[in-house]
Parts: C-alpha cells; sequence; structure tokens
C-alpha cells in the first residue's frame, strides 16, 4: 500500500526520512566499498585495499546511528502500519547493509595476498560479477526508499545472474587448481572474492523481500523470492 | 544405574491480548448488527452498519470525532432512544433476539447490555449503595447476604474490593477518577451483563488508572462480551483482538486487531491509524 500523503505531525515525516535517507547513505558507501575493492584487486593496490578497510567503520557507525533512531522513532512516535513495517525494515536493512560493508573489507584484506593472480583467468569476471551485485544493492535500497515493490522483486530476478558467475568462477578456478598445485592458494583467495559477490546479491535479494514487505504488507511469494541451488 | 530426569516443562507464556485461544470453534456471535443506520433528524450519523459481536473478544471501534463510533455503540442498547430526533434503522440481534422489537424490555436489555461511559458517574450514594442498586430494583438478590455477596464479588471482579472494603459506607463520588470509573464498571458487572459497552472509560484517567481499567478489561474478557469505544489507538491496539474502523459514518474497515494495526486493507484506516488523516 502506497502512502502519498504526509503525517498531521511534520516532525513524524522529518524523522521517517531522515532514516531512509541513513539507509541510502549507508547503501552508496557498501556500494562504494565494494567497487574500490575490486578496483585495488585489479590494479593491484594495496593501500587503496587499506582505506576501504579502514573506511567499513563509517559502516559500522551508520549502522548503530539508525538503530538508535529506529529506536526513538518506535518509543517516541509509535508508529503504526506502513510506517511501523517501514522503521522495522530499516533497522533489518542497516544490518544487512553492514554484513555487505565486511565482505568488502574482506575482499580487500585478500588483495595484498593475490599479488600475481593476475595470470588466473576468473579475475576478469570479478568487475562485472561485482558490478552485477552492486547494482542490485543500489537499486533495492533505491526501492526501499520508494517504497517500490515492483522494483525489489525486479532486483530479485537478477540474482540468477550473479550465481551464474559464480558457478562459472567457481568451476573455472576449479581447474586451475587441478592443473596447477602452485595456483591453489590464490584460486582459494579468489574462490572466496567470488564467494563474497554472490553472497553480495543474495544479501541485496534478502533487501528486497524485507522492502516488498515493507511497501505492501504481504511476503514476497515465489518465484519471485526464488531459492536457487548452490554449487558450494 | 542412571535414572534420566524428566524433561522440566515450561511454564506457559502469558497470552498477548490480541491471541485467541480459545476460539477454537466458530461460535454464534453475542450480538448482531446489520445495516444499521442511524438518523439525528435529517442528518445521516451512520450508514448502513453491520457486525458482529463475540463474547470472549474484546471488540474496539476508533475513528475521529464524529464518525458515529459512539453512535453505533449507543444503539447496542438502546440508548439512543432517549434523543428525541434519534432515529434508528437496521436490525440488532442480542442472541439471535431481535432488541428493537416490541416485546423487548428495555431495562432489561440495559442490565443484559451494560455500560460504562467516558466521565465516571457514580451515584451521589455510598459506595455499597452504587453496586447494590442494580442488583436491588432488577430483583436479582433474594437477602440482605446475597445482596452483600453480590456487591463483594463485583467490586472484587471491578479490581476495586481491597481498596474500598473498609469503607463501603462512604460516597462513591469521594473516590478518585480512577477508582470511581471502577465502581462504574463494578455497577455495571452487579446486574450480570452478558455484554458490557464502554464509551472511552479511560479518557478522564491518568496512565496509571488507564492501565488498571485495561488489565481490568483483559480479565473480564471471556465473562463478558466487551465493546470500547476509544481515541486512543495504542488503547485499542492493547486491549483489542477485533478492531472496527469507522469514518463519517461508514464501517470502512473491520478486522483483527493485529491486522489493522500492521496491515490494513483501506487506505482510509492507513491514514488515520498513522496519523495522515485530515
Amino acid at each position: 500500500m502506497q502512502q502519498q500523503t504526509g503525517h498531521t505531525l511534520k516532525a513524524f515525516d522529518e524523522d521517517i526520512d531522515r532514516l531512509r535517507g541513513l539507509i541510502s547513505e549507508m547503501g552508496q558507501l557498501a556500494h562504494q566499498a565494494i567497487r574500490e575493492s575490486m578496483r585495488c584487486l585489479i590494479e593491484r593496490d594495496t593501500e587503496g585495499a587499506l582505506r576501504v578497510v579502514e573506511r567499513d567503520k563509517e559502516i559500522d557507525r551508520l549502522e548503530i546511528e539508525t538503530e538508535k533512531r529506529v529506536v526513538q522513532l518506535i518509543a517516541l512516535r509509535a508508529p503504526m502500519a506502513g510506517d511501523l513495517r517501514d522503521a522495522v525494515a530499516a533497522l533489518k536493512i542497516s544490518g544487512v547493509v553492514e554484513r555487505i560493508g565486511d565482505y568488502a573489507k574482506n575482499i580487500a584484506k585478500r588483495v595484498p595476498l593475490l599479488d600475481g593472480a593476475s595470470d588466473i583467468e576468473p579475475v576478469s569476471l570479478l568487475p562485472e560479477m561485482a558490478r552485477i551485485a552492486t547494482d542490485m544493492v543500489t537499486d533495492v535500497l533505491r526501492a526501499f526508499v520508494e517504497r517500490d515493490a515492483k522494483g525489489a522483486v525486479r532486483v530479485c530476478e537478477r540474482d540468477q545472474a550473479v550465481d551464474d558467475f559464480y558457478d562459472s568462477i567457481f568451476r573455472t578456478l576449479l581447474t586451475h587448481m587441478m592443473e596447477n598445485p602452485h595456483n591453489i592458494g590464490q584460486s582459494a583467495h579468489l574462490l572466496f572474492v567470488a564467494k563474497n559477490l554472490e553472497r553480495v546479491g543474495d544479501h541485496a535479494t534478502n533487501i528486497a523481500e524485507m522492502v516488498y514487505y515493507a511497501a505492501t504488507g504481504e511476503h514476497m511469494v515465489e518465484p519471485s523470492k526464488k531459492r536457487r541451488r548452490k554449487t558450494t | 544405574m542412571t535414572t534420566t530426569k524428566a524433561p522440566t516443562i515450561a511454564p506457559p507464556v502469558p497470552l498477548h491480548a490480541d491471541e485467541e485461544p480459545h476460539v477454537t470453534t466458530k461460535r454464534a456471535p453475542k450480538m448482531r448488527a446489520k445495516d444499521i443506520s442511524v438518523f439525528y433528524g435529517d442528518k445521516q450519523a451512520l450508514k448502513d452498519v453491520s457486525i458482529e459481536i463475540h463474547d470472549d473478544r474484546v471488540t474496539a471501534f476508533i475513528g475521529p470525532s464524529g464518525c458515529g463510533k459512539s453512535t453505533f455503540l449507543r444503539c447496542l442498547n438502546r440508548m439512543n432512544d432517549t434523543i428525541p430526533s434519534a432515529r434508528v434503522a437496521g436490525r440488532i440481534e442480542l442472541d439471535g433476539e431481535d432488541i428493537n422489537a416490541p416485546a423487548m424490555d428495555v431495562v432489561q436489555l440495559r442490565a443484559r447490555v451494560g455500560m460504562v461511559f467516558q466521565k465516571p458517574n457514580p451515584f451521589p450514594k455510598s459506595i455499597y449503595e452504587n453496586v447494590a442498586y442494580g442488583p436491588r430494583i432488577h430483583g436479582l438478590t433474594a437477602s440482605r447476604t446475597e445482596l452483600d455477596e453480590t456487591v463483594e464479588k463485583s467490586l472484587k471482579r471491578a479490581g476495586l474490593w481491597d481498596e474500598v472494603k473498609d469503607r463501603l459506607n462512604e460516597s462513591g463520588t469521594a473516590l478518585s477518577g480512577g477508582q470511581q470509573q471502577r465502581l462504574c464498571i463494578a455497577r455495571a458487572i452487579a446486574v450480570d451483563p452478558e455484554v458490557i459497552l464502554m464509551d472511552e472509560p479511560c479518557s478522564a484517567l491518568d496512565p496509571i488508572a488507564t492501565a488498571r481499567i485495561e488489565e481490568l478489561i483483559h480479565e473480564l474478557r471471556g465473562r463478558y462480551a466487551i465493546a470500547i469505544v476509544t481515541h486512543n489507538m495504542q488503547q485499542a491496539a492493547r486491549v483489542s483482538q477485533r478492531t472496527a474502523f469507522f469514518h463519517l459514518g461508514e464501517l470502512v474497515e473491520y478486522g483483527k486487531t493485529s491486522d489493522m494495526f500492521t496491515n490494513p486493507r483501506e487506505q482510509r484506516t492507513q491514514d488515520y491509524i498513522t496519523g495522515r488523516y485530515g
């Protein structure tokens, strides 16, 4: 159910808008963190990778700020119906976005360990996979801000592409490891990177389900909420 | 030999007001209103309202001022009869019996369908007499001892006994607001009603007295069918299992309280309960 009109109490609108703003800001930071960690991985930028690790603290801080504001909103405004669902969704989404930030940090931490991995073919696939996964995050958070249930469903549908990338990279890396045991260490790191990106896609899907519930009051039904087979 | 310890059974978790463990079978409603319209002179205050009230639930009526919720509540024990310009169309049944039928004794009806008002209105008599009045005029008790028992039982059920048992002869009007309201509830209970109607029973009370009344409503539920009109949506959410939203004389939405406050079907309900209305 969409809400076009504002609250009689304007301060209530401001509180909700601020909450949406915080989630949006967190999403941008997480998006940048993943993209930047991938750039550092491709360009062997270990210093840049350190900065990604450092900047994750900002996402953590915003998560705490979101939690505080949600608790305040519930205590002071006693939100009902769509407002209450929005507040709960914001709280849950902030936790998920924080986790996405952790994946970026995890990828960045592997950058110094991947020196010389550029020969391994799947490296070239990772940036595209990262692009799809991060776009999903950006779009699903836009859907939250705009209370756009259909937008949330569309994000879910894109998760298959991320999973397909992961399956492909997984198989290729296995081949590399079998061909040359010297590649095992670096391939394992790349496998983790790919897994992290795959998880980012899954988290975007989870957020989409939260957005859908917040916007409509109904839980997303199959097949949009598809739970696919996992290779690993 | 090892002994196997019997598994400890966790104590039952207290149920939230919205849960209905005892509603296992579909029972006939205590009261059924069908196509109720009310006119004050030429003005139509209520338009074709149909609703069922069950005896194991608290039903809350919410809506902005002038939406018809109190008018509807008053139809349920024919309090609108006292307003000369009021005209009621439609059918209201109590246990399947038409309450507007000529054979219905209105005094008897109001004993079966009791009412508690917004402002506590004890009689200017002793606490004892306030409660004893109803049973006495309805001839419900045969002896003084029996009347004493009824008074005590009613005051206990209303959660007031411990506070007033040593001063039953003092005036009811000398009690605090919250106590007076509980006295009015005791008075309503004393005639052993089947339905209790409450018209904003807490709007003149402080939060502690309000909490006591709400707790009382919770305790009385199951023993009586309770319908409550309230401006306080949190109160409706706290005490009721069913909520009806009225707007401009129409019943907009009626459903489970938990659904009404988390996912109402109608936009007007959504706007009202989230504070976006008007």
